[in-house]
C-alpha cells in the first residue's frame, strides 16, 4: 500500500482517481478522434474526387456523343433531318446504347431553362416565343445561341437539362427553319442515382452536389441527403462545357461515435474511481477495526476486574517468591486478615492457619516454582478454605496465582453425605430383606447382598437388568398376581406406594415363590418435589415366618388332640358313673381308667409346658454352671428307678469324666426322658446300656451320653419323624406317652449347642447319642439379668 | 322296643371303644369293634351295620375320613349312617367331614348319652 494513501480520506482518493482518468480518457479519444478525422478526411477526398470524376466523366460523355449526333444532324441537312428525324434519331440512340438516358441535348450542351412539356406537345419558336411560358428566352435563346428547351419529357428539377425529342423551329412560315434538335438529355436523377452515389448513401457518408453561380455566387442544389452544414467536408469541382458543379462530401458519424467514447471514457473513470476508492478504503476500516478490537479489549479488561472483584473467592497474586501484587477485595475477608502489597503470603497462611506445617509445605512448594497444587486449609477463624495455586507464565514474568475458596459447608455436606451414604451402605448390607433400587427410567441402579442371594437362581446378571424383564420373573413366580402393579412404565410415574408406610401389611402383597422359599413383595417410591426419582422393590423373606405359623397352626390343632382324647373317655366314663348302676368291680375298673386318663392328661400338660417354656425363652431360662457328669447321671437313673426297674440296666461312666457346662436339671431331663424310652419301647428283661464317656466333635471338647436298648427299634421313617410334636412310635396306645419327649430332648441338646443321633433298625433296638461340649459357647454363656 | 341295630365302632383307643361297648350295653343293639379303618372296612363289607361310629385319625393306611368317604362311595354300604368321633374340632376338620359324607360330626369328648340320643338310640339304666 502507497504511503500517500494511507493518509487521504478515500473520498479524495476517489475525487484525484476521477479527474485524472477523465482527463487522460478524453485526452485519448480526443487524439484518437483526431487521427480518425484525418483518416475519413482523405477516405472522403477519395471518394469525392471518385464521385466527381464520376461524373464528370459521365457528362464530358454525354456532351462528346450529343455534340457528334448535332454534328451529323447539321452534315445531313435541315430538310432532311426534319424528313427523318425520327429514323436518325432511333439510330443515334442505338449507337449511344451506353448512354443511361435516351435523351438528346442542345447543341448548346446545357439548358438554361426548362420548360415543362407533357406527352408529344410540340412547340415552335414562335409559338414559344408567343407562350407566355419563357417567350423572353425563346428571343434570348437564339441570339445567345443558347438553347431553352422544352419537349415531351418531364424534365427534373435541378436537372443538367433536357431537349426535347422533337426538333425546335424558330421563324414563322417560311422563315420558320430548324434550329436543332435535341437528342440527349442528361438527367440529374440519373447522375445522383448512380452507383457511386449510392455507395455512399449506404456508406452512411452526406452527399451534396450543386452549382455555383459564377456571377451571383448562388449555389443551387441538385442534390443533398442532407443539407446539414458541416465544417468537415470535402468539395470537389465537376467542370462541365458550360458551367461547374461542385460535389461535397461530409460524415454525420463522427460526433455520434465521439460522444460514446466520450462516455465510454466517463465510465470508465467511474470504475477507475470505484477501485480506487475501496483500495483506499482499506486502511481506513483497518484502523476501524483495531479502534473497535481496542475497545473491545478495554471491555473484557474491565469486565475480569469486575468478575475478579465480585467473585465469590479470594483471588491474590504473588511474584514466585509469594510477594503479593494484586488482590481482590474479597481475599482479605476470606482470610479474615489484613494484605498489603508485597506482603508475603507465606507469612500471612503463618498467621492464620491452624497448622503452620501448612506454611512449610507451601513454602516448599513454591521453592520448588512448582507446578500447580491445591490444598485445604483449616483456618483460625474457623472455616475451611479450598487454596488452588497456578503458575502463570506471561512474557514478561512468572506469576502464582493463588484462589481461595471457602468450601467450609461443601466438606461438611460432603462429609455428612459420606456418612449417610456409608451407613445406607452398611444398612442396605445388614438388611435381611432384598432391596432393589431402580431409577425413574426403570434401570437397575443397586442391589443388596440379600438380593443377589434371593435372586440369584433366576437373574443371570445382577449388575443391568430392566424393570420389565424383573417383573417378569416376580410374574412368573406370584402366587397372587392380581396384585401385582406393573412398576415400570406409567405405572411408575402414577406410583403404587408414594411413601415408606411401615405399617402397611405385607399380606396385601404380591406373594412370590423362588425356590422353595416365599416372599413378599412390596414397591415404594421416591418423590423429589412431586416428580418420581426412583423407586425400591422391597422383598421380605417370610418363608420362616409361615412354617412357624403353620407349625403353630398344626401344634395347636395336634395339642388340641392329644388332650381332647383323654379327656373323652374322662368325659365318657364319669357320664356312665353317674349315671348307671355298676357292681364295685366294675365301678373300680371304670374308676381307674379315668384315674389314668387324667394321669394322661396331667403329663401331656407338663410336657407342653415344659416345651413351650424352652422354645418361647429361647434358652434364656437356662441356669448354665459346671456340673459333674457322673453325678447327673446318676440321678437321672434314679428318677427313672420305676421305669427301669423292670430291665437290666448297665451304666459305664468314663473315669473321672469331669464336669460339664449344663443346666443340671434340663440335662437330667434329657437323660430321663431317654431312659423312659429305652424302657417303655423294649421288652421286660432286656438290656439297656448307658455309656458316658469323654469325645471332641474334632474342634470342641465335649462328653457323650449313650443309651442302647435292644428293643422294638424303628423303621427309617419313624426315625425321622421322631422329634415331630407328638409322633408316637407306638400306635396301639399300649406304651404310654405324650410323644413330647424327644422333642423336649431335642430342644434342650440344642440350646446345649449340642449333638444328637439316633441308630436304630425294627426289631434290633435302638440307640441314642447325645453330645454336649464341655466348655461354655457364645450362646450358652448364661446371659446377665440386666440384658 | 325297635329292631336289633347293627353298631360298628372304629377306634385306636380302647379305652374309647370300652366306652362305647358299656354305653351300649344298657340297649339292645348289637356293638362290633374295630381298632383301625382297615379292618373296620372289613367288618362292614361283612355285617353290613346299621350305624358306623369312626374316629378320624387312627394308625395304619386309611383314615377314618377315607373309610368314610369308600362307605358312602360303595352302593351297597351307602346307606350306612356314619357318625364321625373325632378329637379333631376345628371348622376346617367338621368340613372335611361333611365333604366325605359323614352324617354327623361328633367332636371329643362327647357325652355317651347325648350321642345315643342322636342315634335315636334309648338307653334303659334302670337296669330292666
Amino acid at each position: 500500500m502507497p504511503l500517500f494513501l494511507s493518509r487521504h480520506s478515500p473520498k479524495f482518493i476517489a475525487l484525484i482517481t476521477f479527474i485524472g482518468s477523465l482527463s487522460v480518457g478524453l485526452w485519448l479519444t480526443q487524439e484518437f478522434h483526431r487521427n480518425i478525422e484525418l483518416r475519413e478526411q482523405r477516405y472522403l477526398d477519395q471518394i469525392a474526387h471518385a464521385a466527381a470524376a464520376s461524373i464528370e466523366r459521365k457528362i464530358n460523355k454525354s456532351v462528346a456523343l450529343t455534340q457528334i449526333m448535332v454534328s451529323q444532324l447539321e452534315l445531313m441537312g435541315p430538310e432532311k433531318v426534319t424528313r427523318d428525324f425520327e429514323t436518325i434519331a432511333a439510330r443515334l440512340l442505338q449507337d449511344s446504347s451506353d448512354i443511361e438516358t435516351t435523351l438528346g441535348l442542345a447543341p448548346g450542351g446545357i439548358l438554361k431553362k426548362l420548360y415543362p412539356l407533357t406527352g408529344t406537345q410540340a412547340v415552335s419558336g414562335l409559338k414559344l416565343v408567343n407562350n407566355d411560358l419563357g417567350a423572353d428566352d425563346t428571343v434570348w435563346a437564339p441570339e445567345h445561341e443558347q438553347l431553352i428547351l422544352s419537349g415531351p419529357y418531364e424534365l427534373l428539377s435541378g436537372g443538367t437539362g433536357v431537349v426535347g425529342l422533337n426538333p425546335v423551329f424558330l421563324g414563322e412560315g417560311q422563315n420558320r427553319y430548324f434550329w436543332g434538335s435535341i437528342m440527349m438529355l442528361l438527367k440529374l436523377e440519373d447522375i445522383v442515382n448512380n452507383k457511386v452515389l449510392n455507395q455512399f448513401n449506404t456508406s452512411g457518408l452526406v452527399i451534396q452536389l450543386f452549382h455555383i453561380d459564377k456571377t451571383s455566387g448562388r449555389s443551387t442544389f441538385f442534390y443533398s441527403s442532407d443539407e446539414t452544414p458541416k465544417a468537415d467536408y470535402i468539395d470537389h469541382t465537376i467542370t462541365i462545357p458550360n458551367g461547374e458543379w461542385r460535389i461535397r462530401v461530409f460524415s454525420n458519424q463522427l460526433p455520434h461515435s465521439m460522444a460514446a467514447a466520450m462516455i465510454w471514457t466517463i465510465f470508465s473513470a467511474l470504475v477507475l474511481t470505484f477501485f480506487a476508492a475501496r483500495l483506499a478504503g482499506q486502511p481506513q476500516e483497518l484502523r476501524l477495526r483495531v479502534r473497535e478490537k481496542t475497545a473491545q479489549l478495554l471491555a473484557h479488561d474491565r469486565f475480569l476486574n469486575d468478575m475478579l472483584k465480585s467473585l465469590p473467592v479470594g483471588i491474590v497474586v504473588t511474584d514466585m517468591s509469594g510477594r503479593v501484587r494484586y488482590q481482590n477485595p474479597l481475599f482479605s475477608k476470606v482470610i479474615a486478615h489484613r494484605v498489603s502489597e508485597n506482603d508475603s503470603i507465606l507469612d500471612i497462611l503463618d498467621e492464620t492457619v491452624t497448622d503452620r506445617s501448612l506454611g512449610v509445605f507451601l513454602g516448599q512448594r513454591i521453592g520448588h516454582k512448582a507446578e500447580n497444587f491445591g490444598i485445604l486449609l483449616e483456618m483460625k477463624h474457623g472455616l475451611e478454605l479450598q487454596v488452588d495455586c497456578s503458575w502463570v507464565r506471561t512474557e514478561q514474568e512468572s506469576v502464582l496465582v493463588w484462589v481461595f475458596r471457602d468450601v467450609t459447608e461443601i466438606t461438611s455436606m460432603n462429609r455428612t453425605l459420606r456418612n449417610v451414604s456409608a451407613t445406607r451402605a452398611d444398612m442396605l448390607k445388614l438388611i435381611p430383606d432384598a432391596m432393589v433400587y431402580f431409577n425413574k427410567k426403570g434401570d437397575v441402579i443397586e442391589v443388596n447382598p440379600a438380593f443377589r442371594e434371593l435372586f440369584s437362581g433366576v437373574i443371570k446378571d445382577m449388575s443391568s437388568f430392566s424393570c420389565t424383564e424383573f417383573e417378569r420373573v416376580l410374574l412368573s413366580h406370584a402366587e397372587n398376581t392380581e396384585k401385582f402393579t406393573s412398576l415400570c412404565g406409567q405405572s411408575l410415574l402414577l406410583g403404587r406406594a408414594s411413601e415408606m408406610d411401615s405399617s402397611m401389611p405385607f399380606s396385601d402383597e404380591v406373594v412370590i415363590t423362588l425356590d422353595k422359599r416365599t416372599v413378599f413383595e412390596r414397591t415404594v417410591r421416591f418423590d423429589h418435589k412431586s416428580s418420581v426419582v426412583g423407586s425400591i422393590m422391597h422383598f421380605r423373606d417370610v418363608t420362616a415366618s409361615r412354617d412357624v405359623d403353620r407349625m403353630k397352626t398344626e401344634f395347636l390343632s395336634t395339642a388340641a388332640h392329644e388332650l381332647r382324647t383323654p379327656m373323652a373317655n374322662i368325659f365318657g366314663y364319669t357320664e356312665l358313673l353317674i349315671k348307671a348302676q355298676f357292681d364295685k368291680q366294675k365301678q373300680d375298673e371304670l374308676l381307674n381308667i379315668i384315674f389314668n386318663q387324667t394321669r394322661r392328661l396331667s403329663a401331656i400338660l407338663d410336657d407342653l409346658l415344659d416345651l413351650a417354656r424352652i422354645e418361647a425363652r429361647a434358652g434364656e431360662a437356662f441356669k448354665f454352671d459346671f456340673h459333674d457328669v457322673a453325678q447327673l447321671v446318676s440321678d437321672s437313673i434314679r428318677e427313672q428307678e420305676i421305669e427301669l426297674s423292670k430291665h437290666k440296666l448297665t451304666v459305664s461312666i468314663e473315669q473321672d469324666i469331669g464336669q460339664i457346662w449344663c443346666d443340671a436339671e434340663k440335662l437330667m431331663q434329657v437323660i430321663e426322658n431317654i431312659l423312659s424310652n429305652a424302657a417303655k419301647y423294649s421288652e421286660d428283661n432286656t438290656d439297656i446300656e448307658l455309656a458316658a464317656i469323654s469325645a471332641g466333635d474334632g474342634q470342641r471338647d465335649g462328653i457323650e451320653i449313650k443309651v442302647t436298648d435292644s428293643g422294638a427299634g424303628m423303621s427309617e421313617a419313624d426315625r425321622n419323624r421322631i422329634f415331630e410334636r407328638f409322633y408316637r412310635a407306638d400306635t396301639t396306645g399300649k406304651i404310654p406317652g405324650t410323644g413330647l419327649g424327644m422333642s423336649i430332648v431335642k430342644e434342650i441338646v440344642s440350646h446345649h449347642q449340642g449333638l444328637i443321633d439316633i441308630l436304630s433298625k425294627p426289631g434290633e433296638g435302638t440307640t441314642v447319642k447325645v453330645w454336649i461340649p464341655r466348655t461354655p459357647t457364645a450362646k450358652t454363656v448364661t446371659v446377665p439379668d440386666n440384658a | 322296643m325297635t329292631d336289633k341295630l347293627k353298631i360298628v365302632v372304629v377306634d385306636d383307643n380302647t379305652e374309647l371303644r370300652m366306652l362305647i361297648r358299656l354305653t351300649l350295653e344298657f340297649s339292645e343293639h348289637l356293638l362290633l369293634e374295630a381298632e383301625n379303618a382297615d379292618t373296620g372296612l372289613e367288618l362292614i363289607q361283612q355285617h353290613r351295620p346299621d350305624i358306623v361310629l369312626l374316629d378320624v385319625m387312627m394308625p395304619g393306611e386309611m383314615n377314618g375320613l377315607e373309610l368314610c368317604q369308600r362307605i358312602k362311595n360303595t352302593a351297597e354300604l351307602s346307606h350306612i349312617k356314619v357318625i364321625m368321633l373325632s378329637a379333631k374340632g376345628q371348622k376346617t376338620d367338621i368340613e372335611k367331614g361333611q365333604e366325605c359324607g359323614a352324617d354327623a360330626y361328633v367332636v371329643k369328648p362327647f357325652s355317651p348319652t347325648e350321642l345315643m340320643q342322636l342315634l335315636a338310640i334309648d338307653l334303659d339304666f334302670a337296669g330292666t
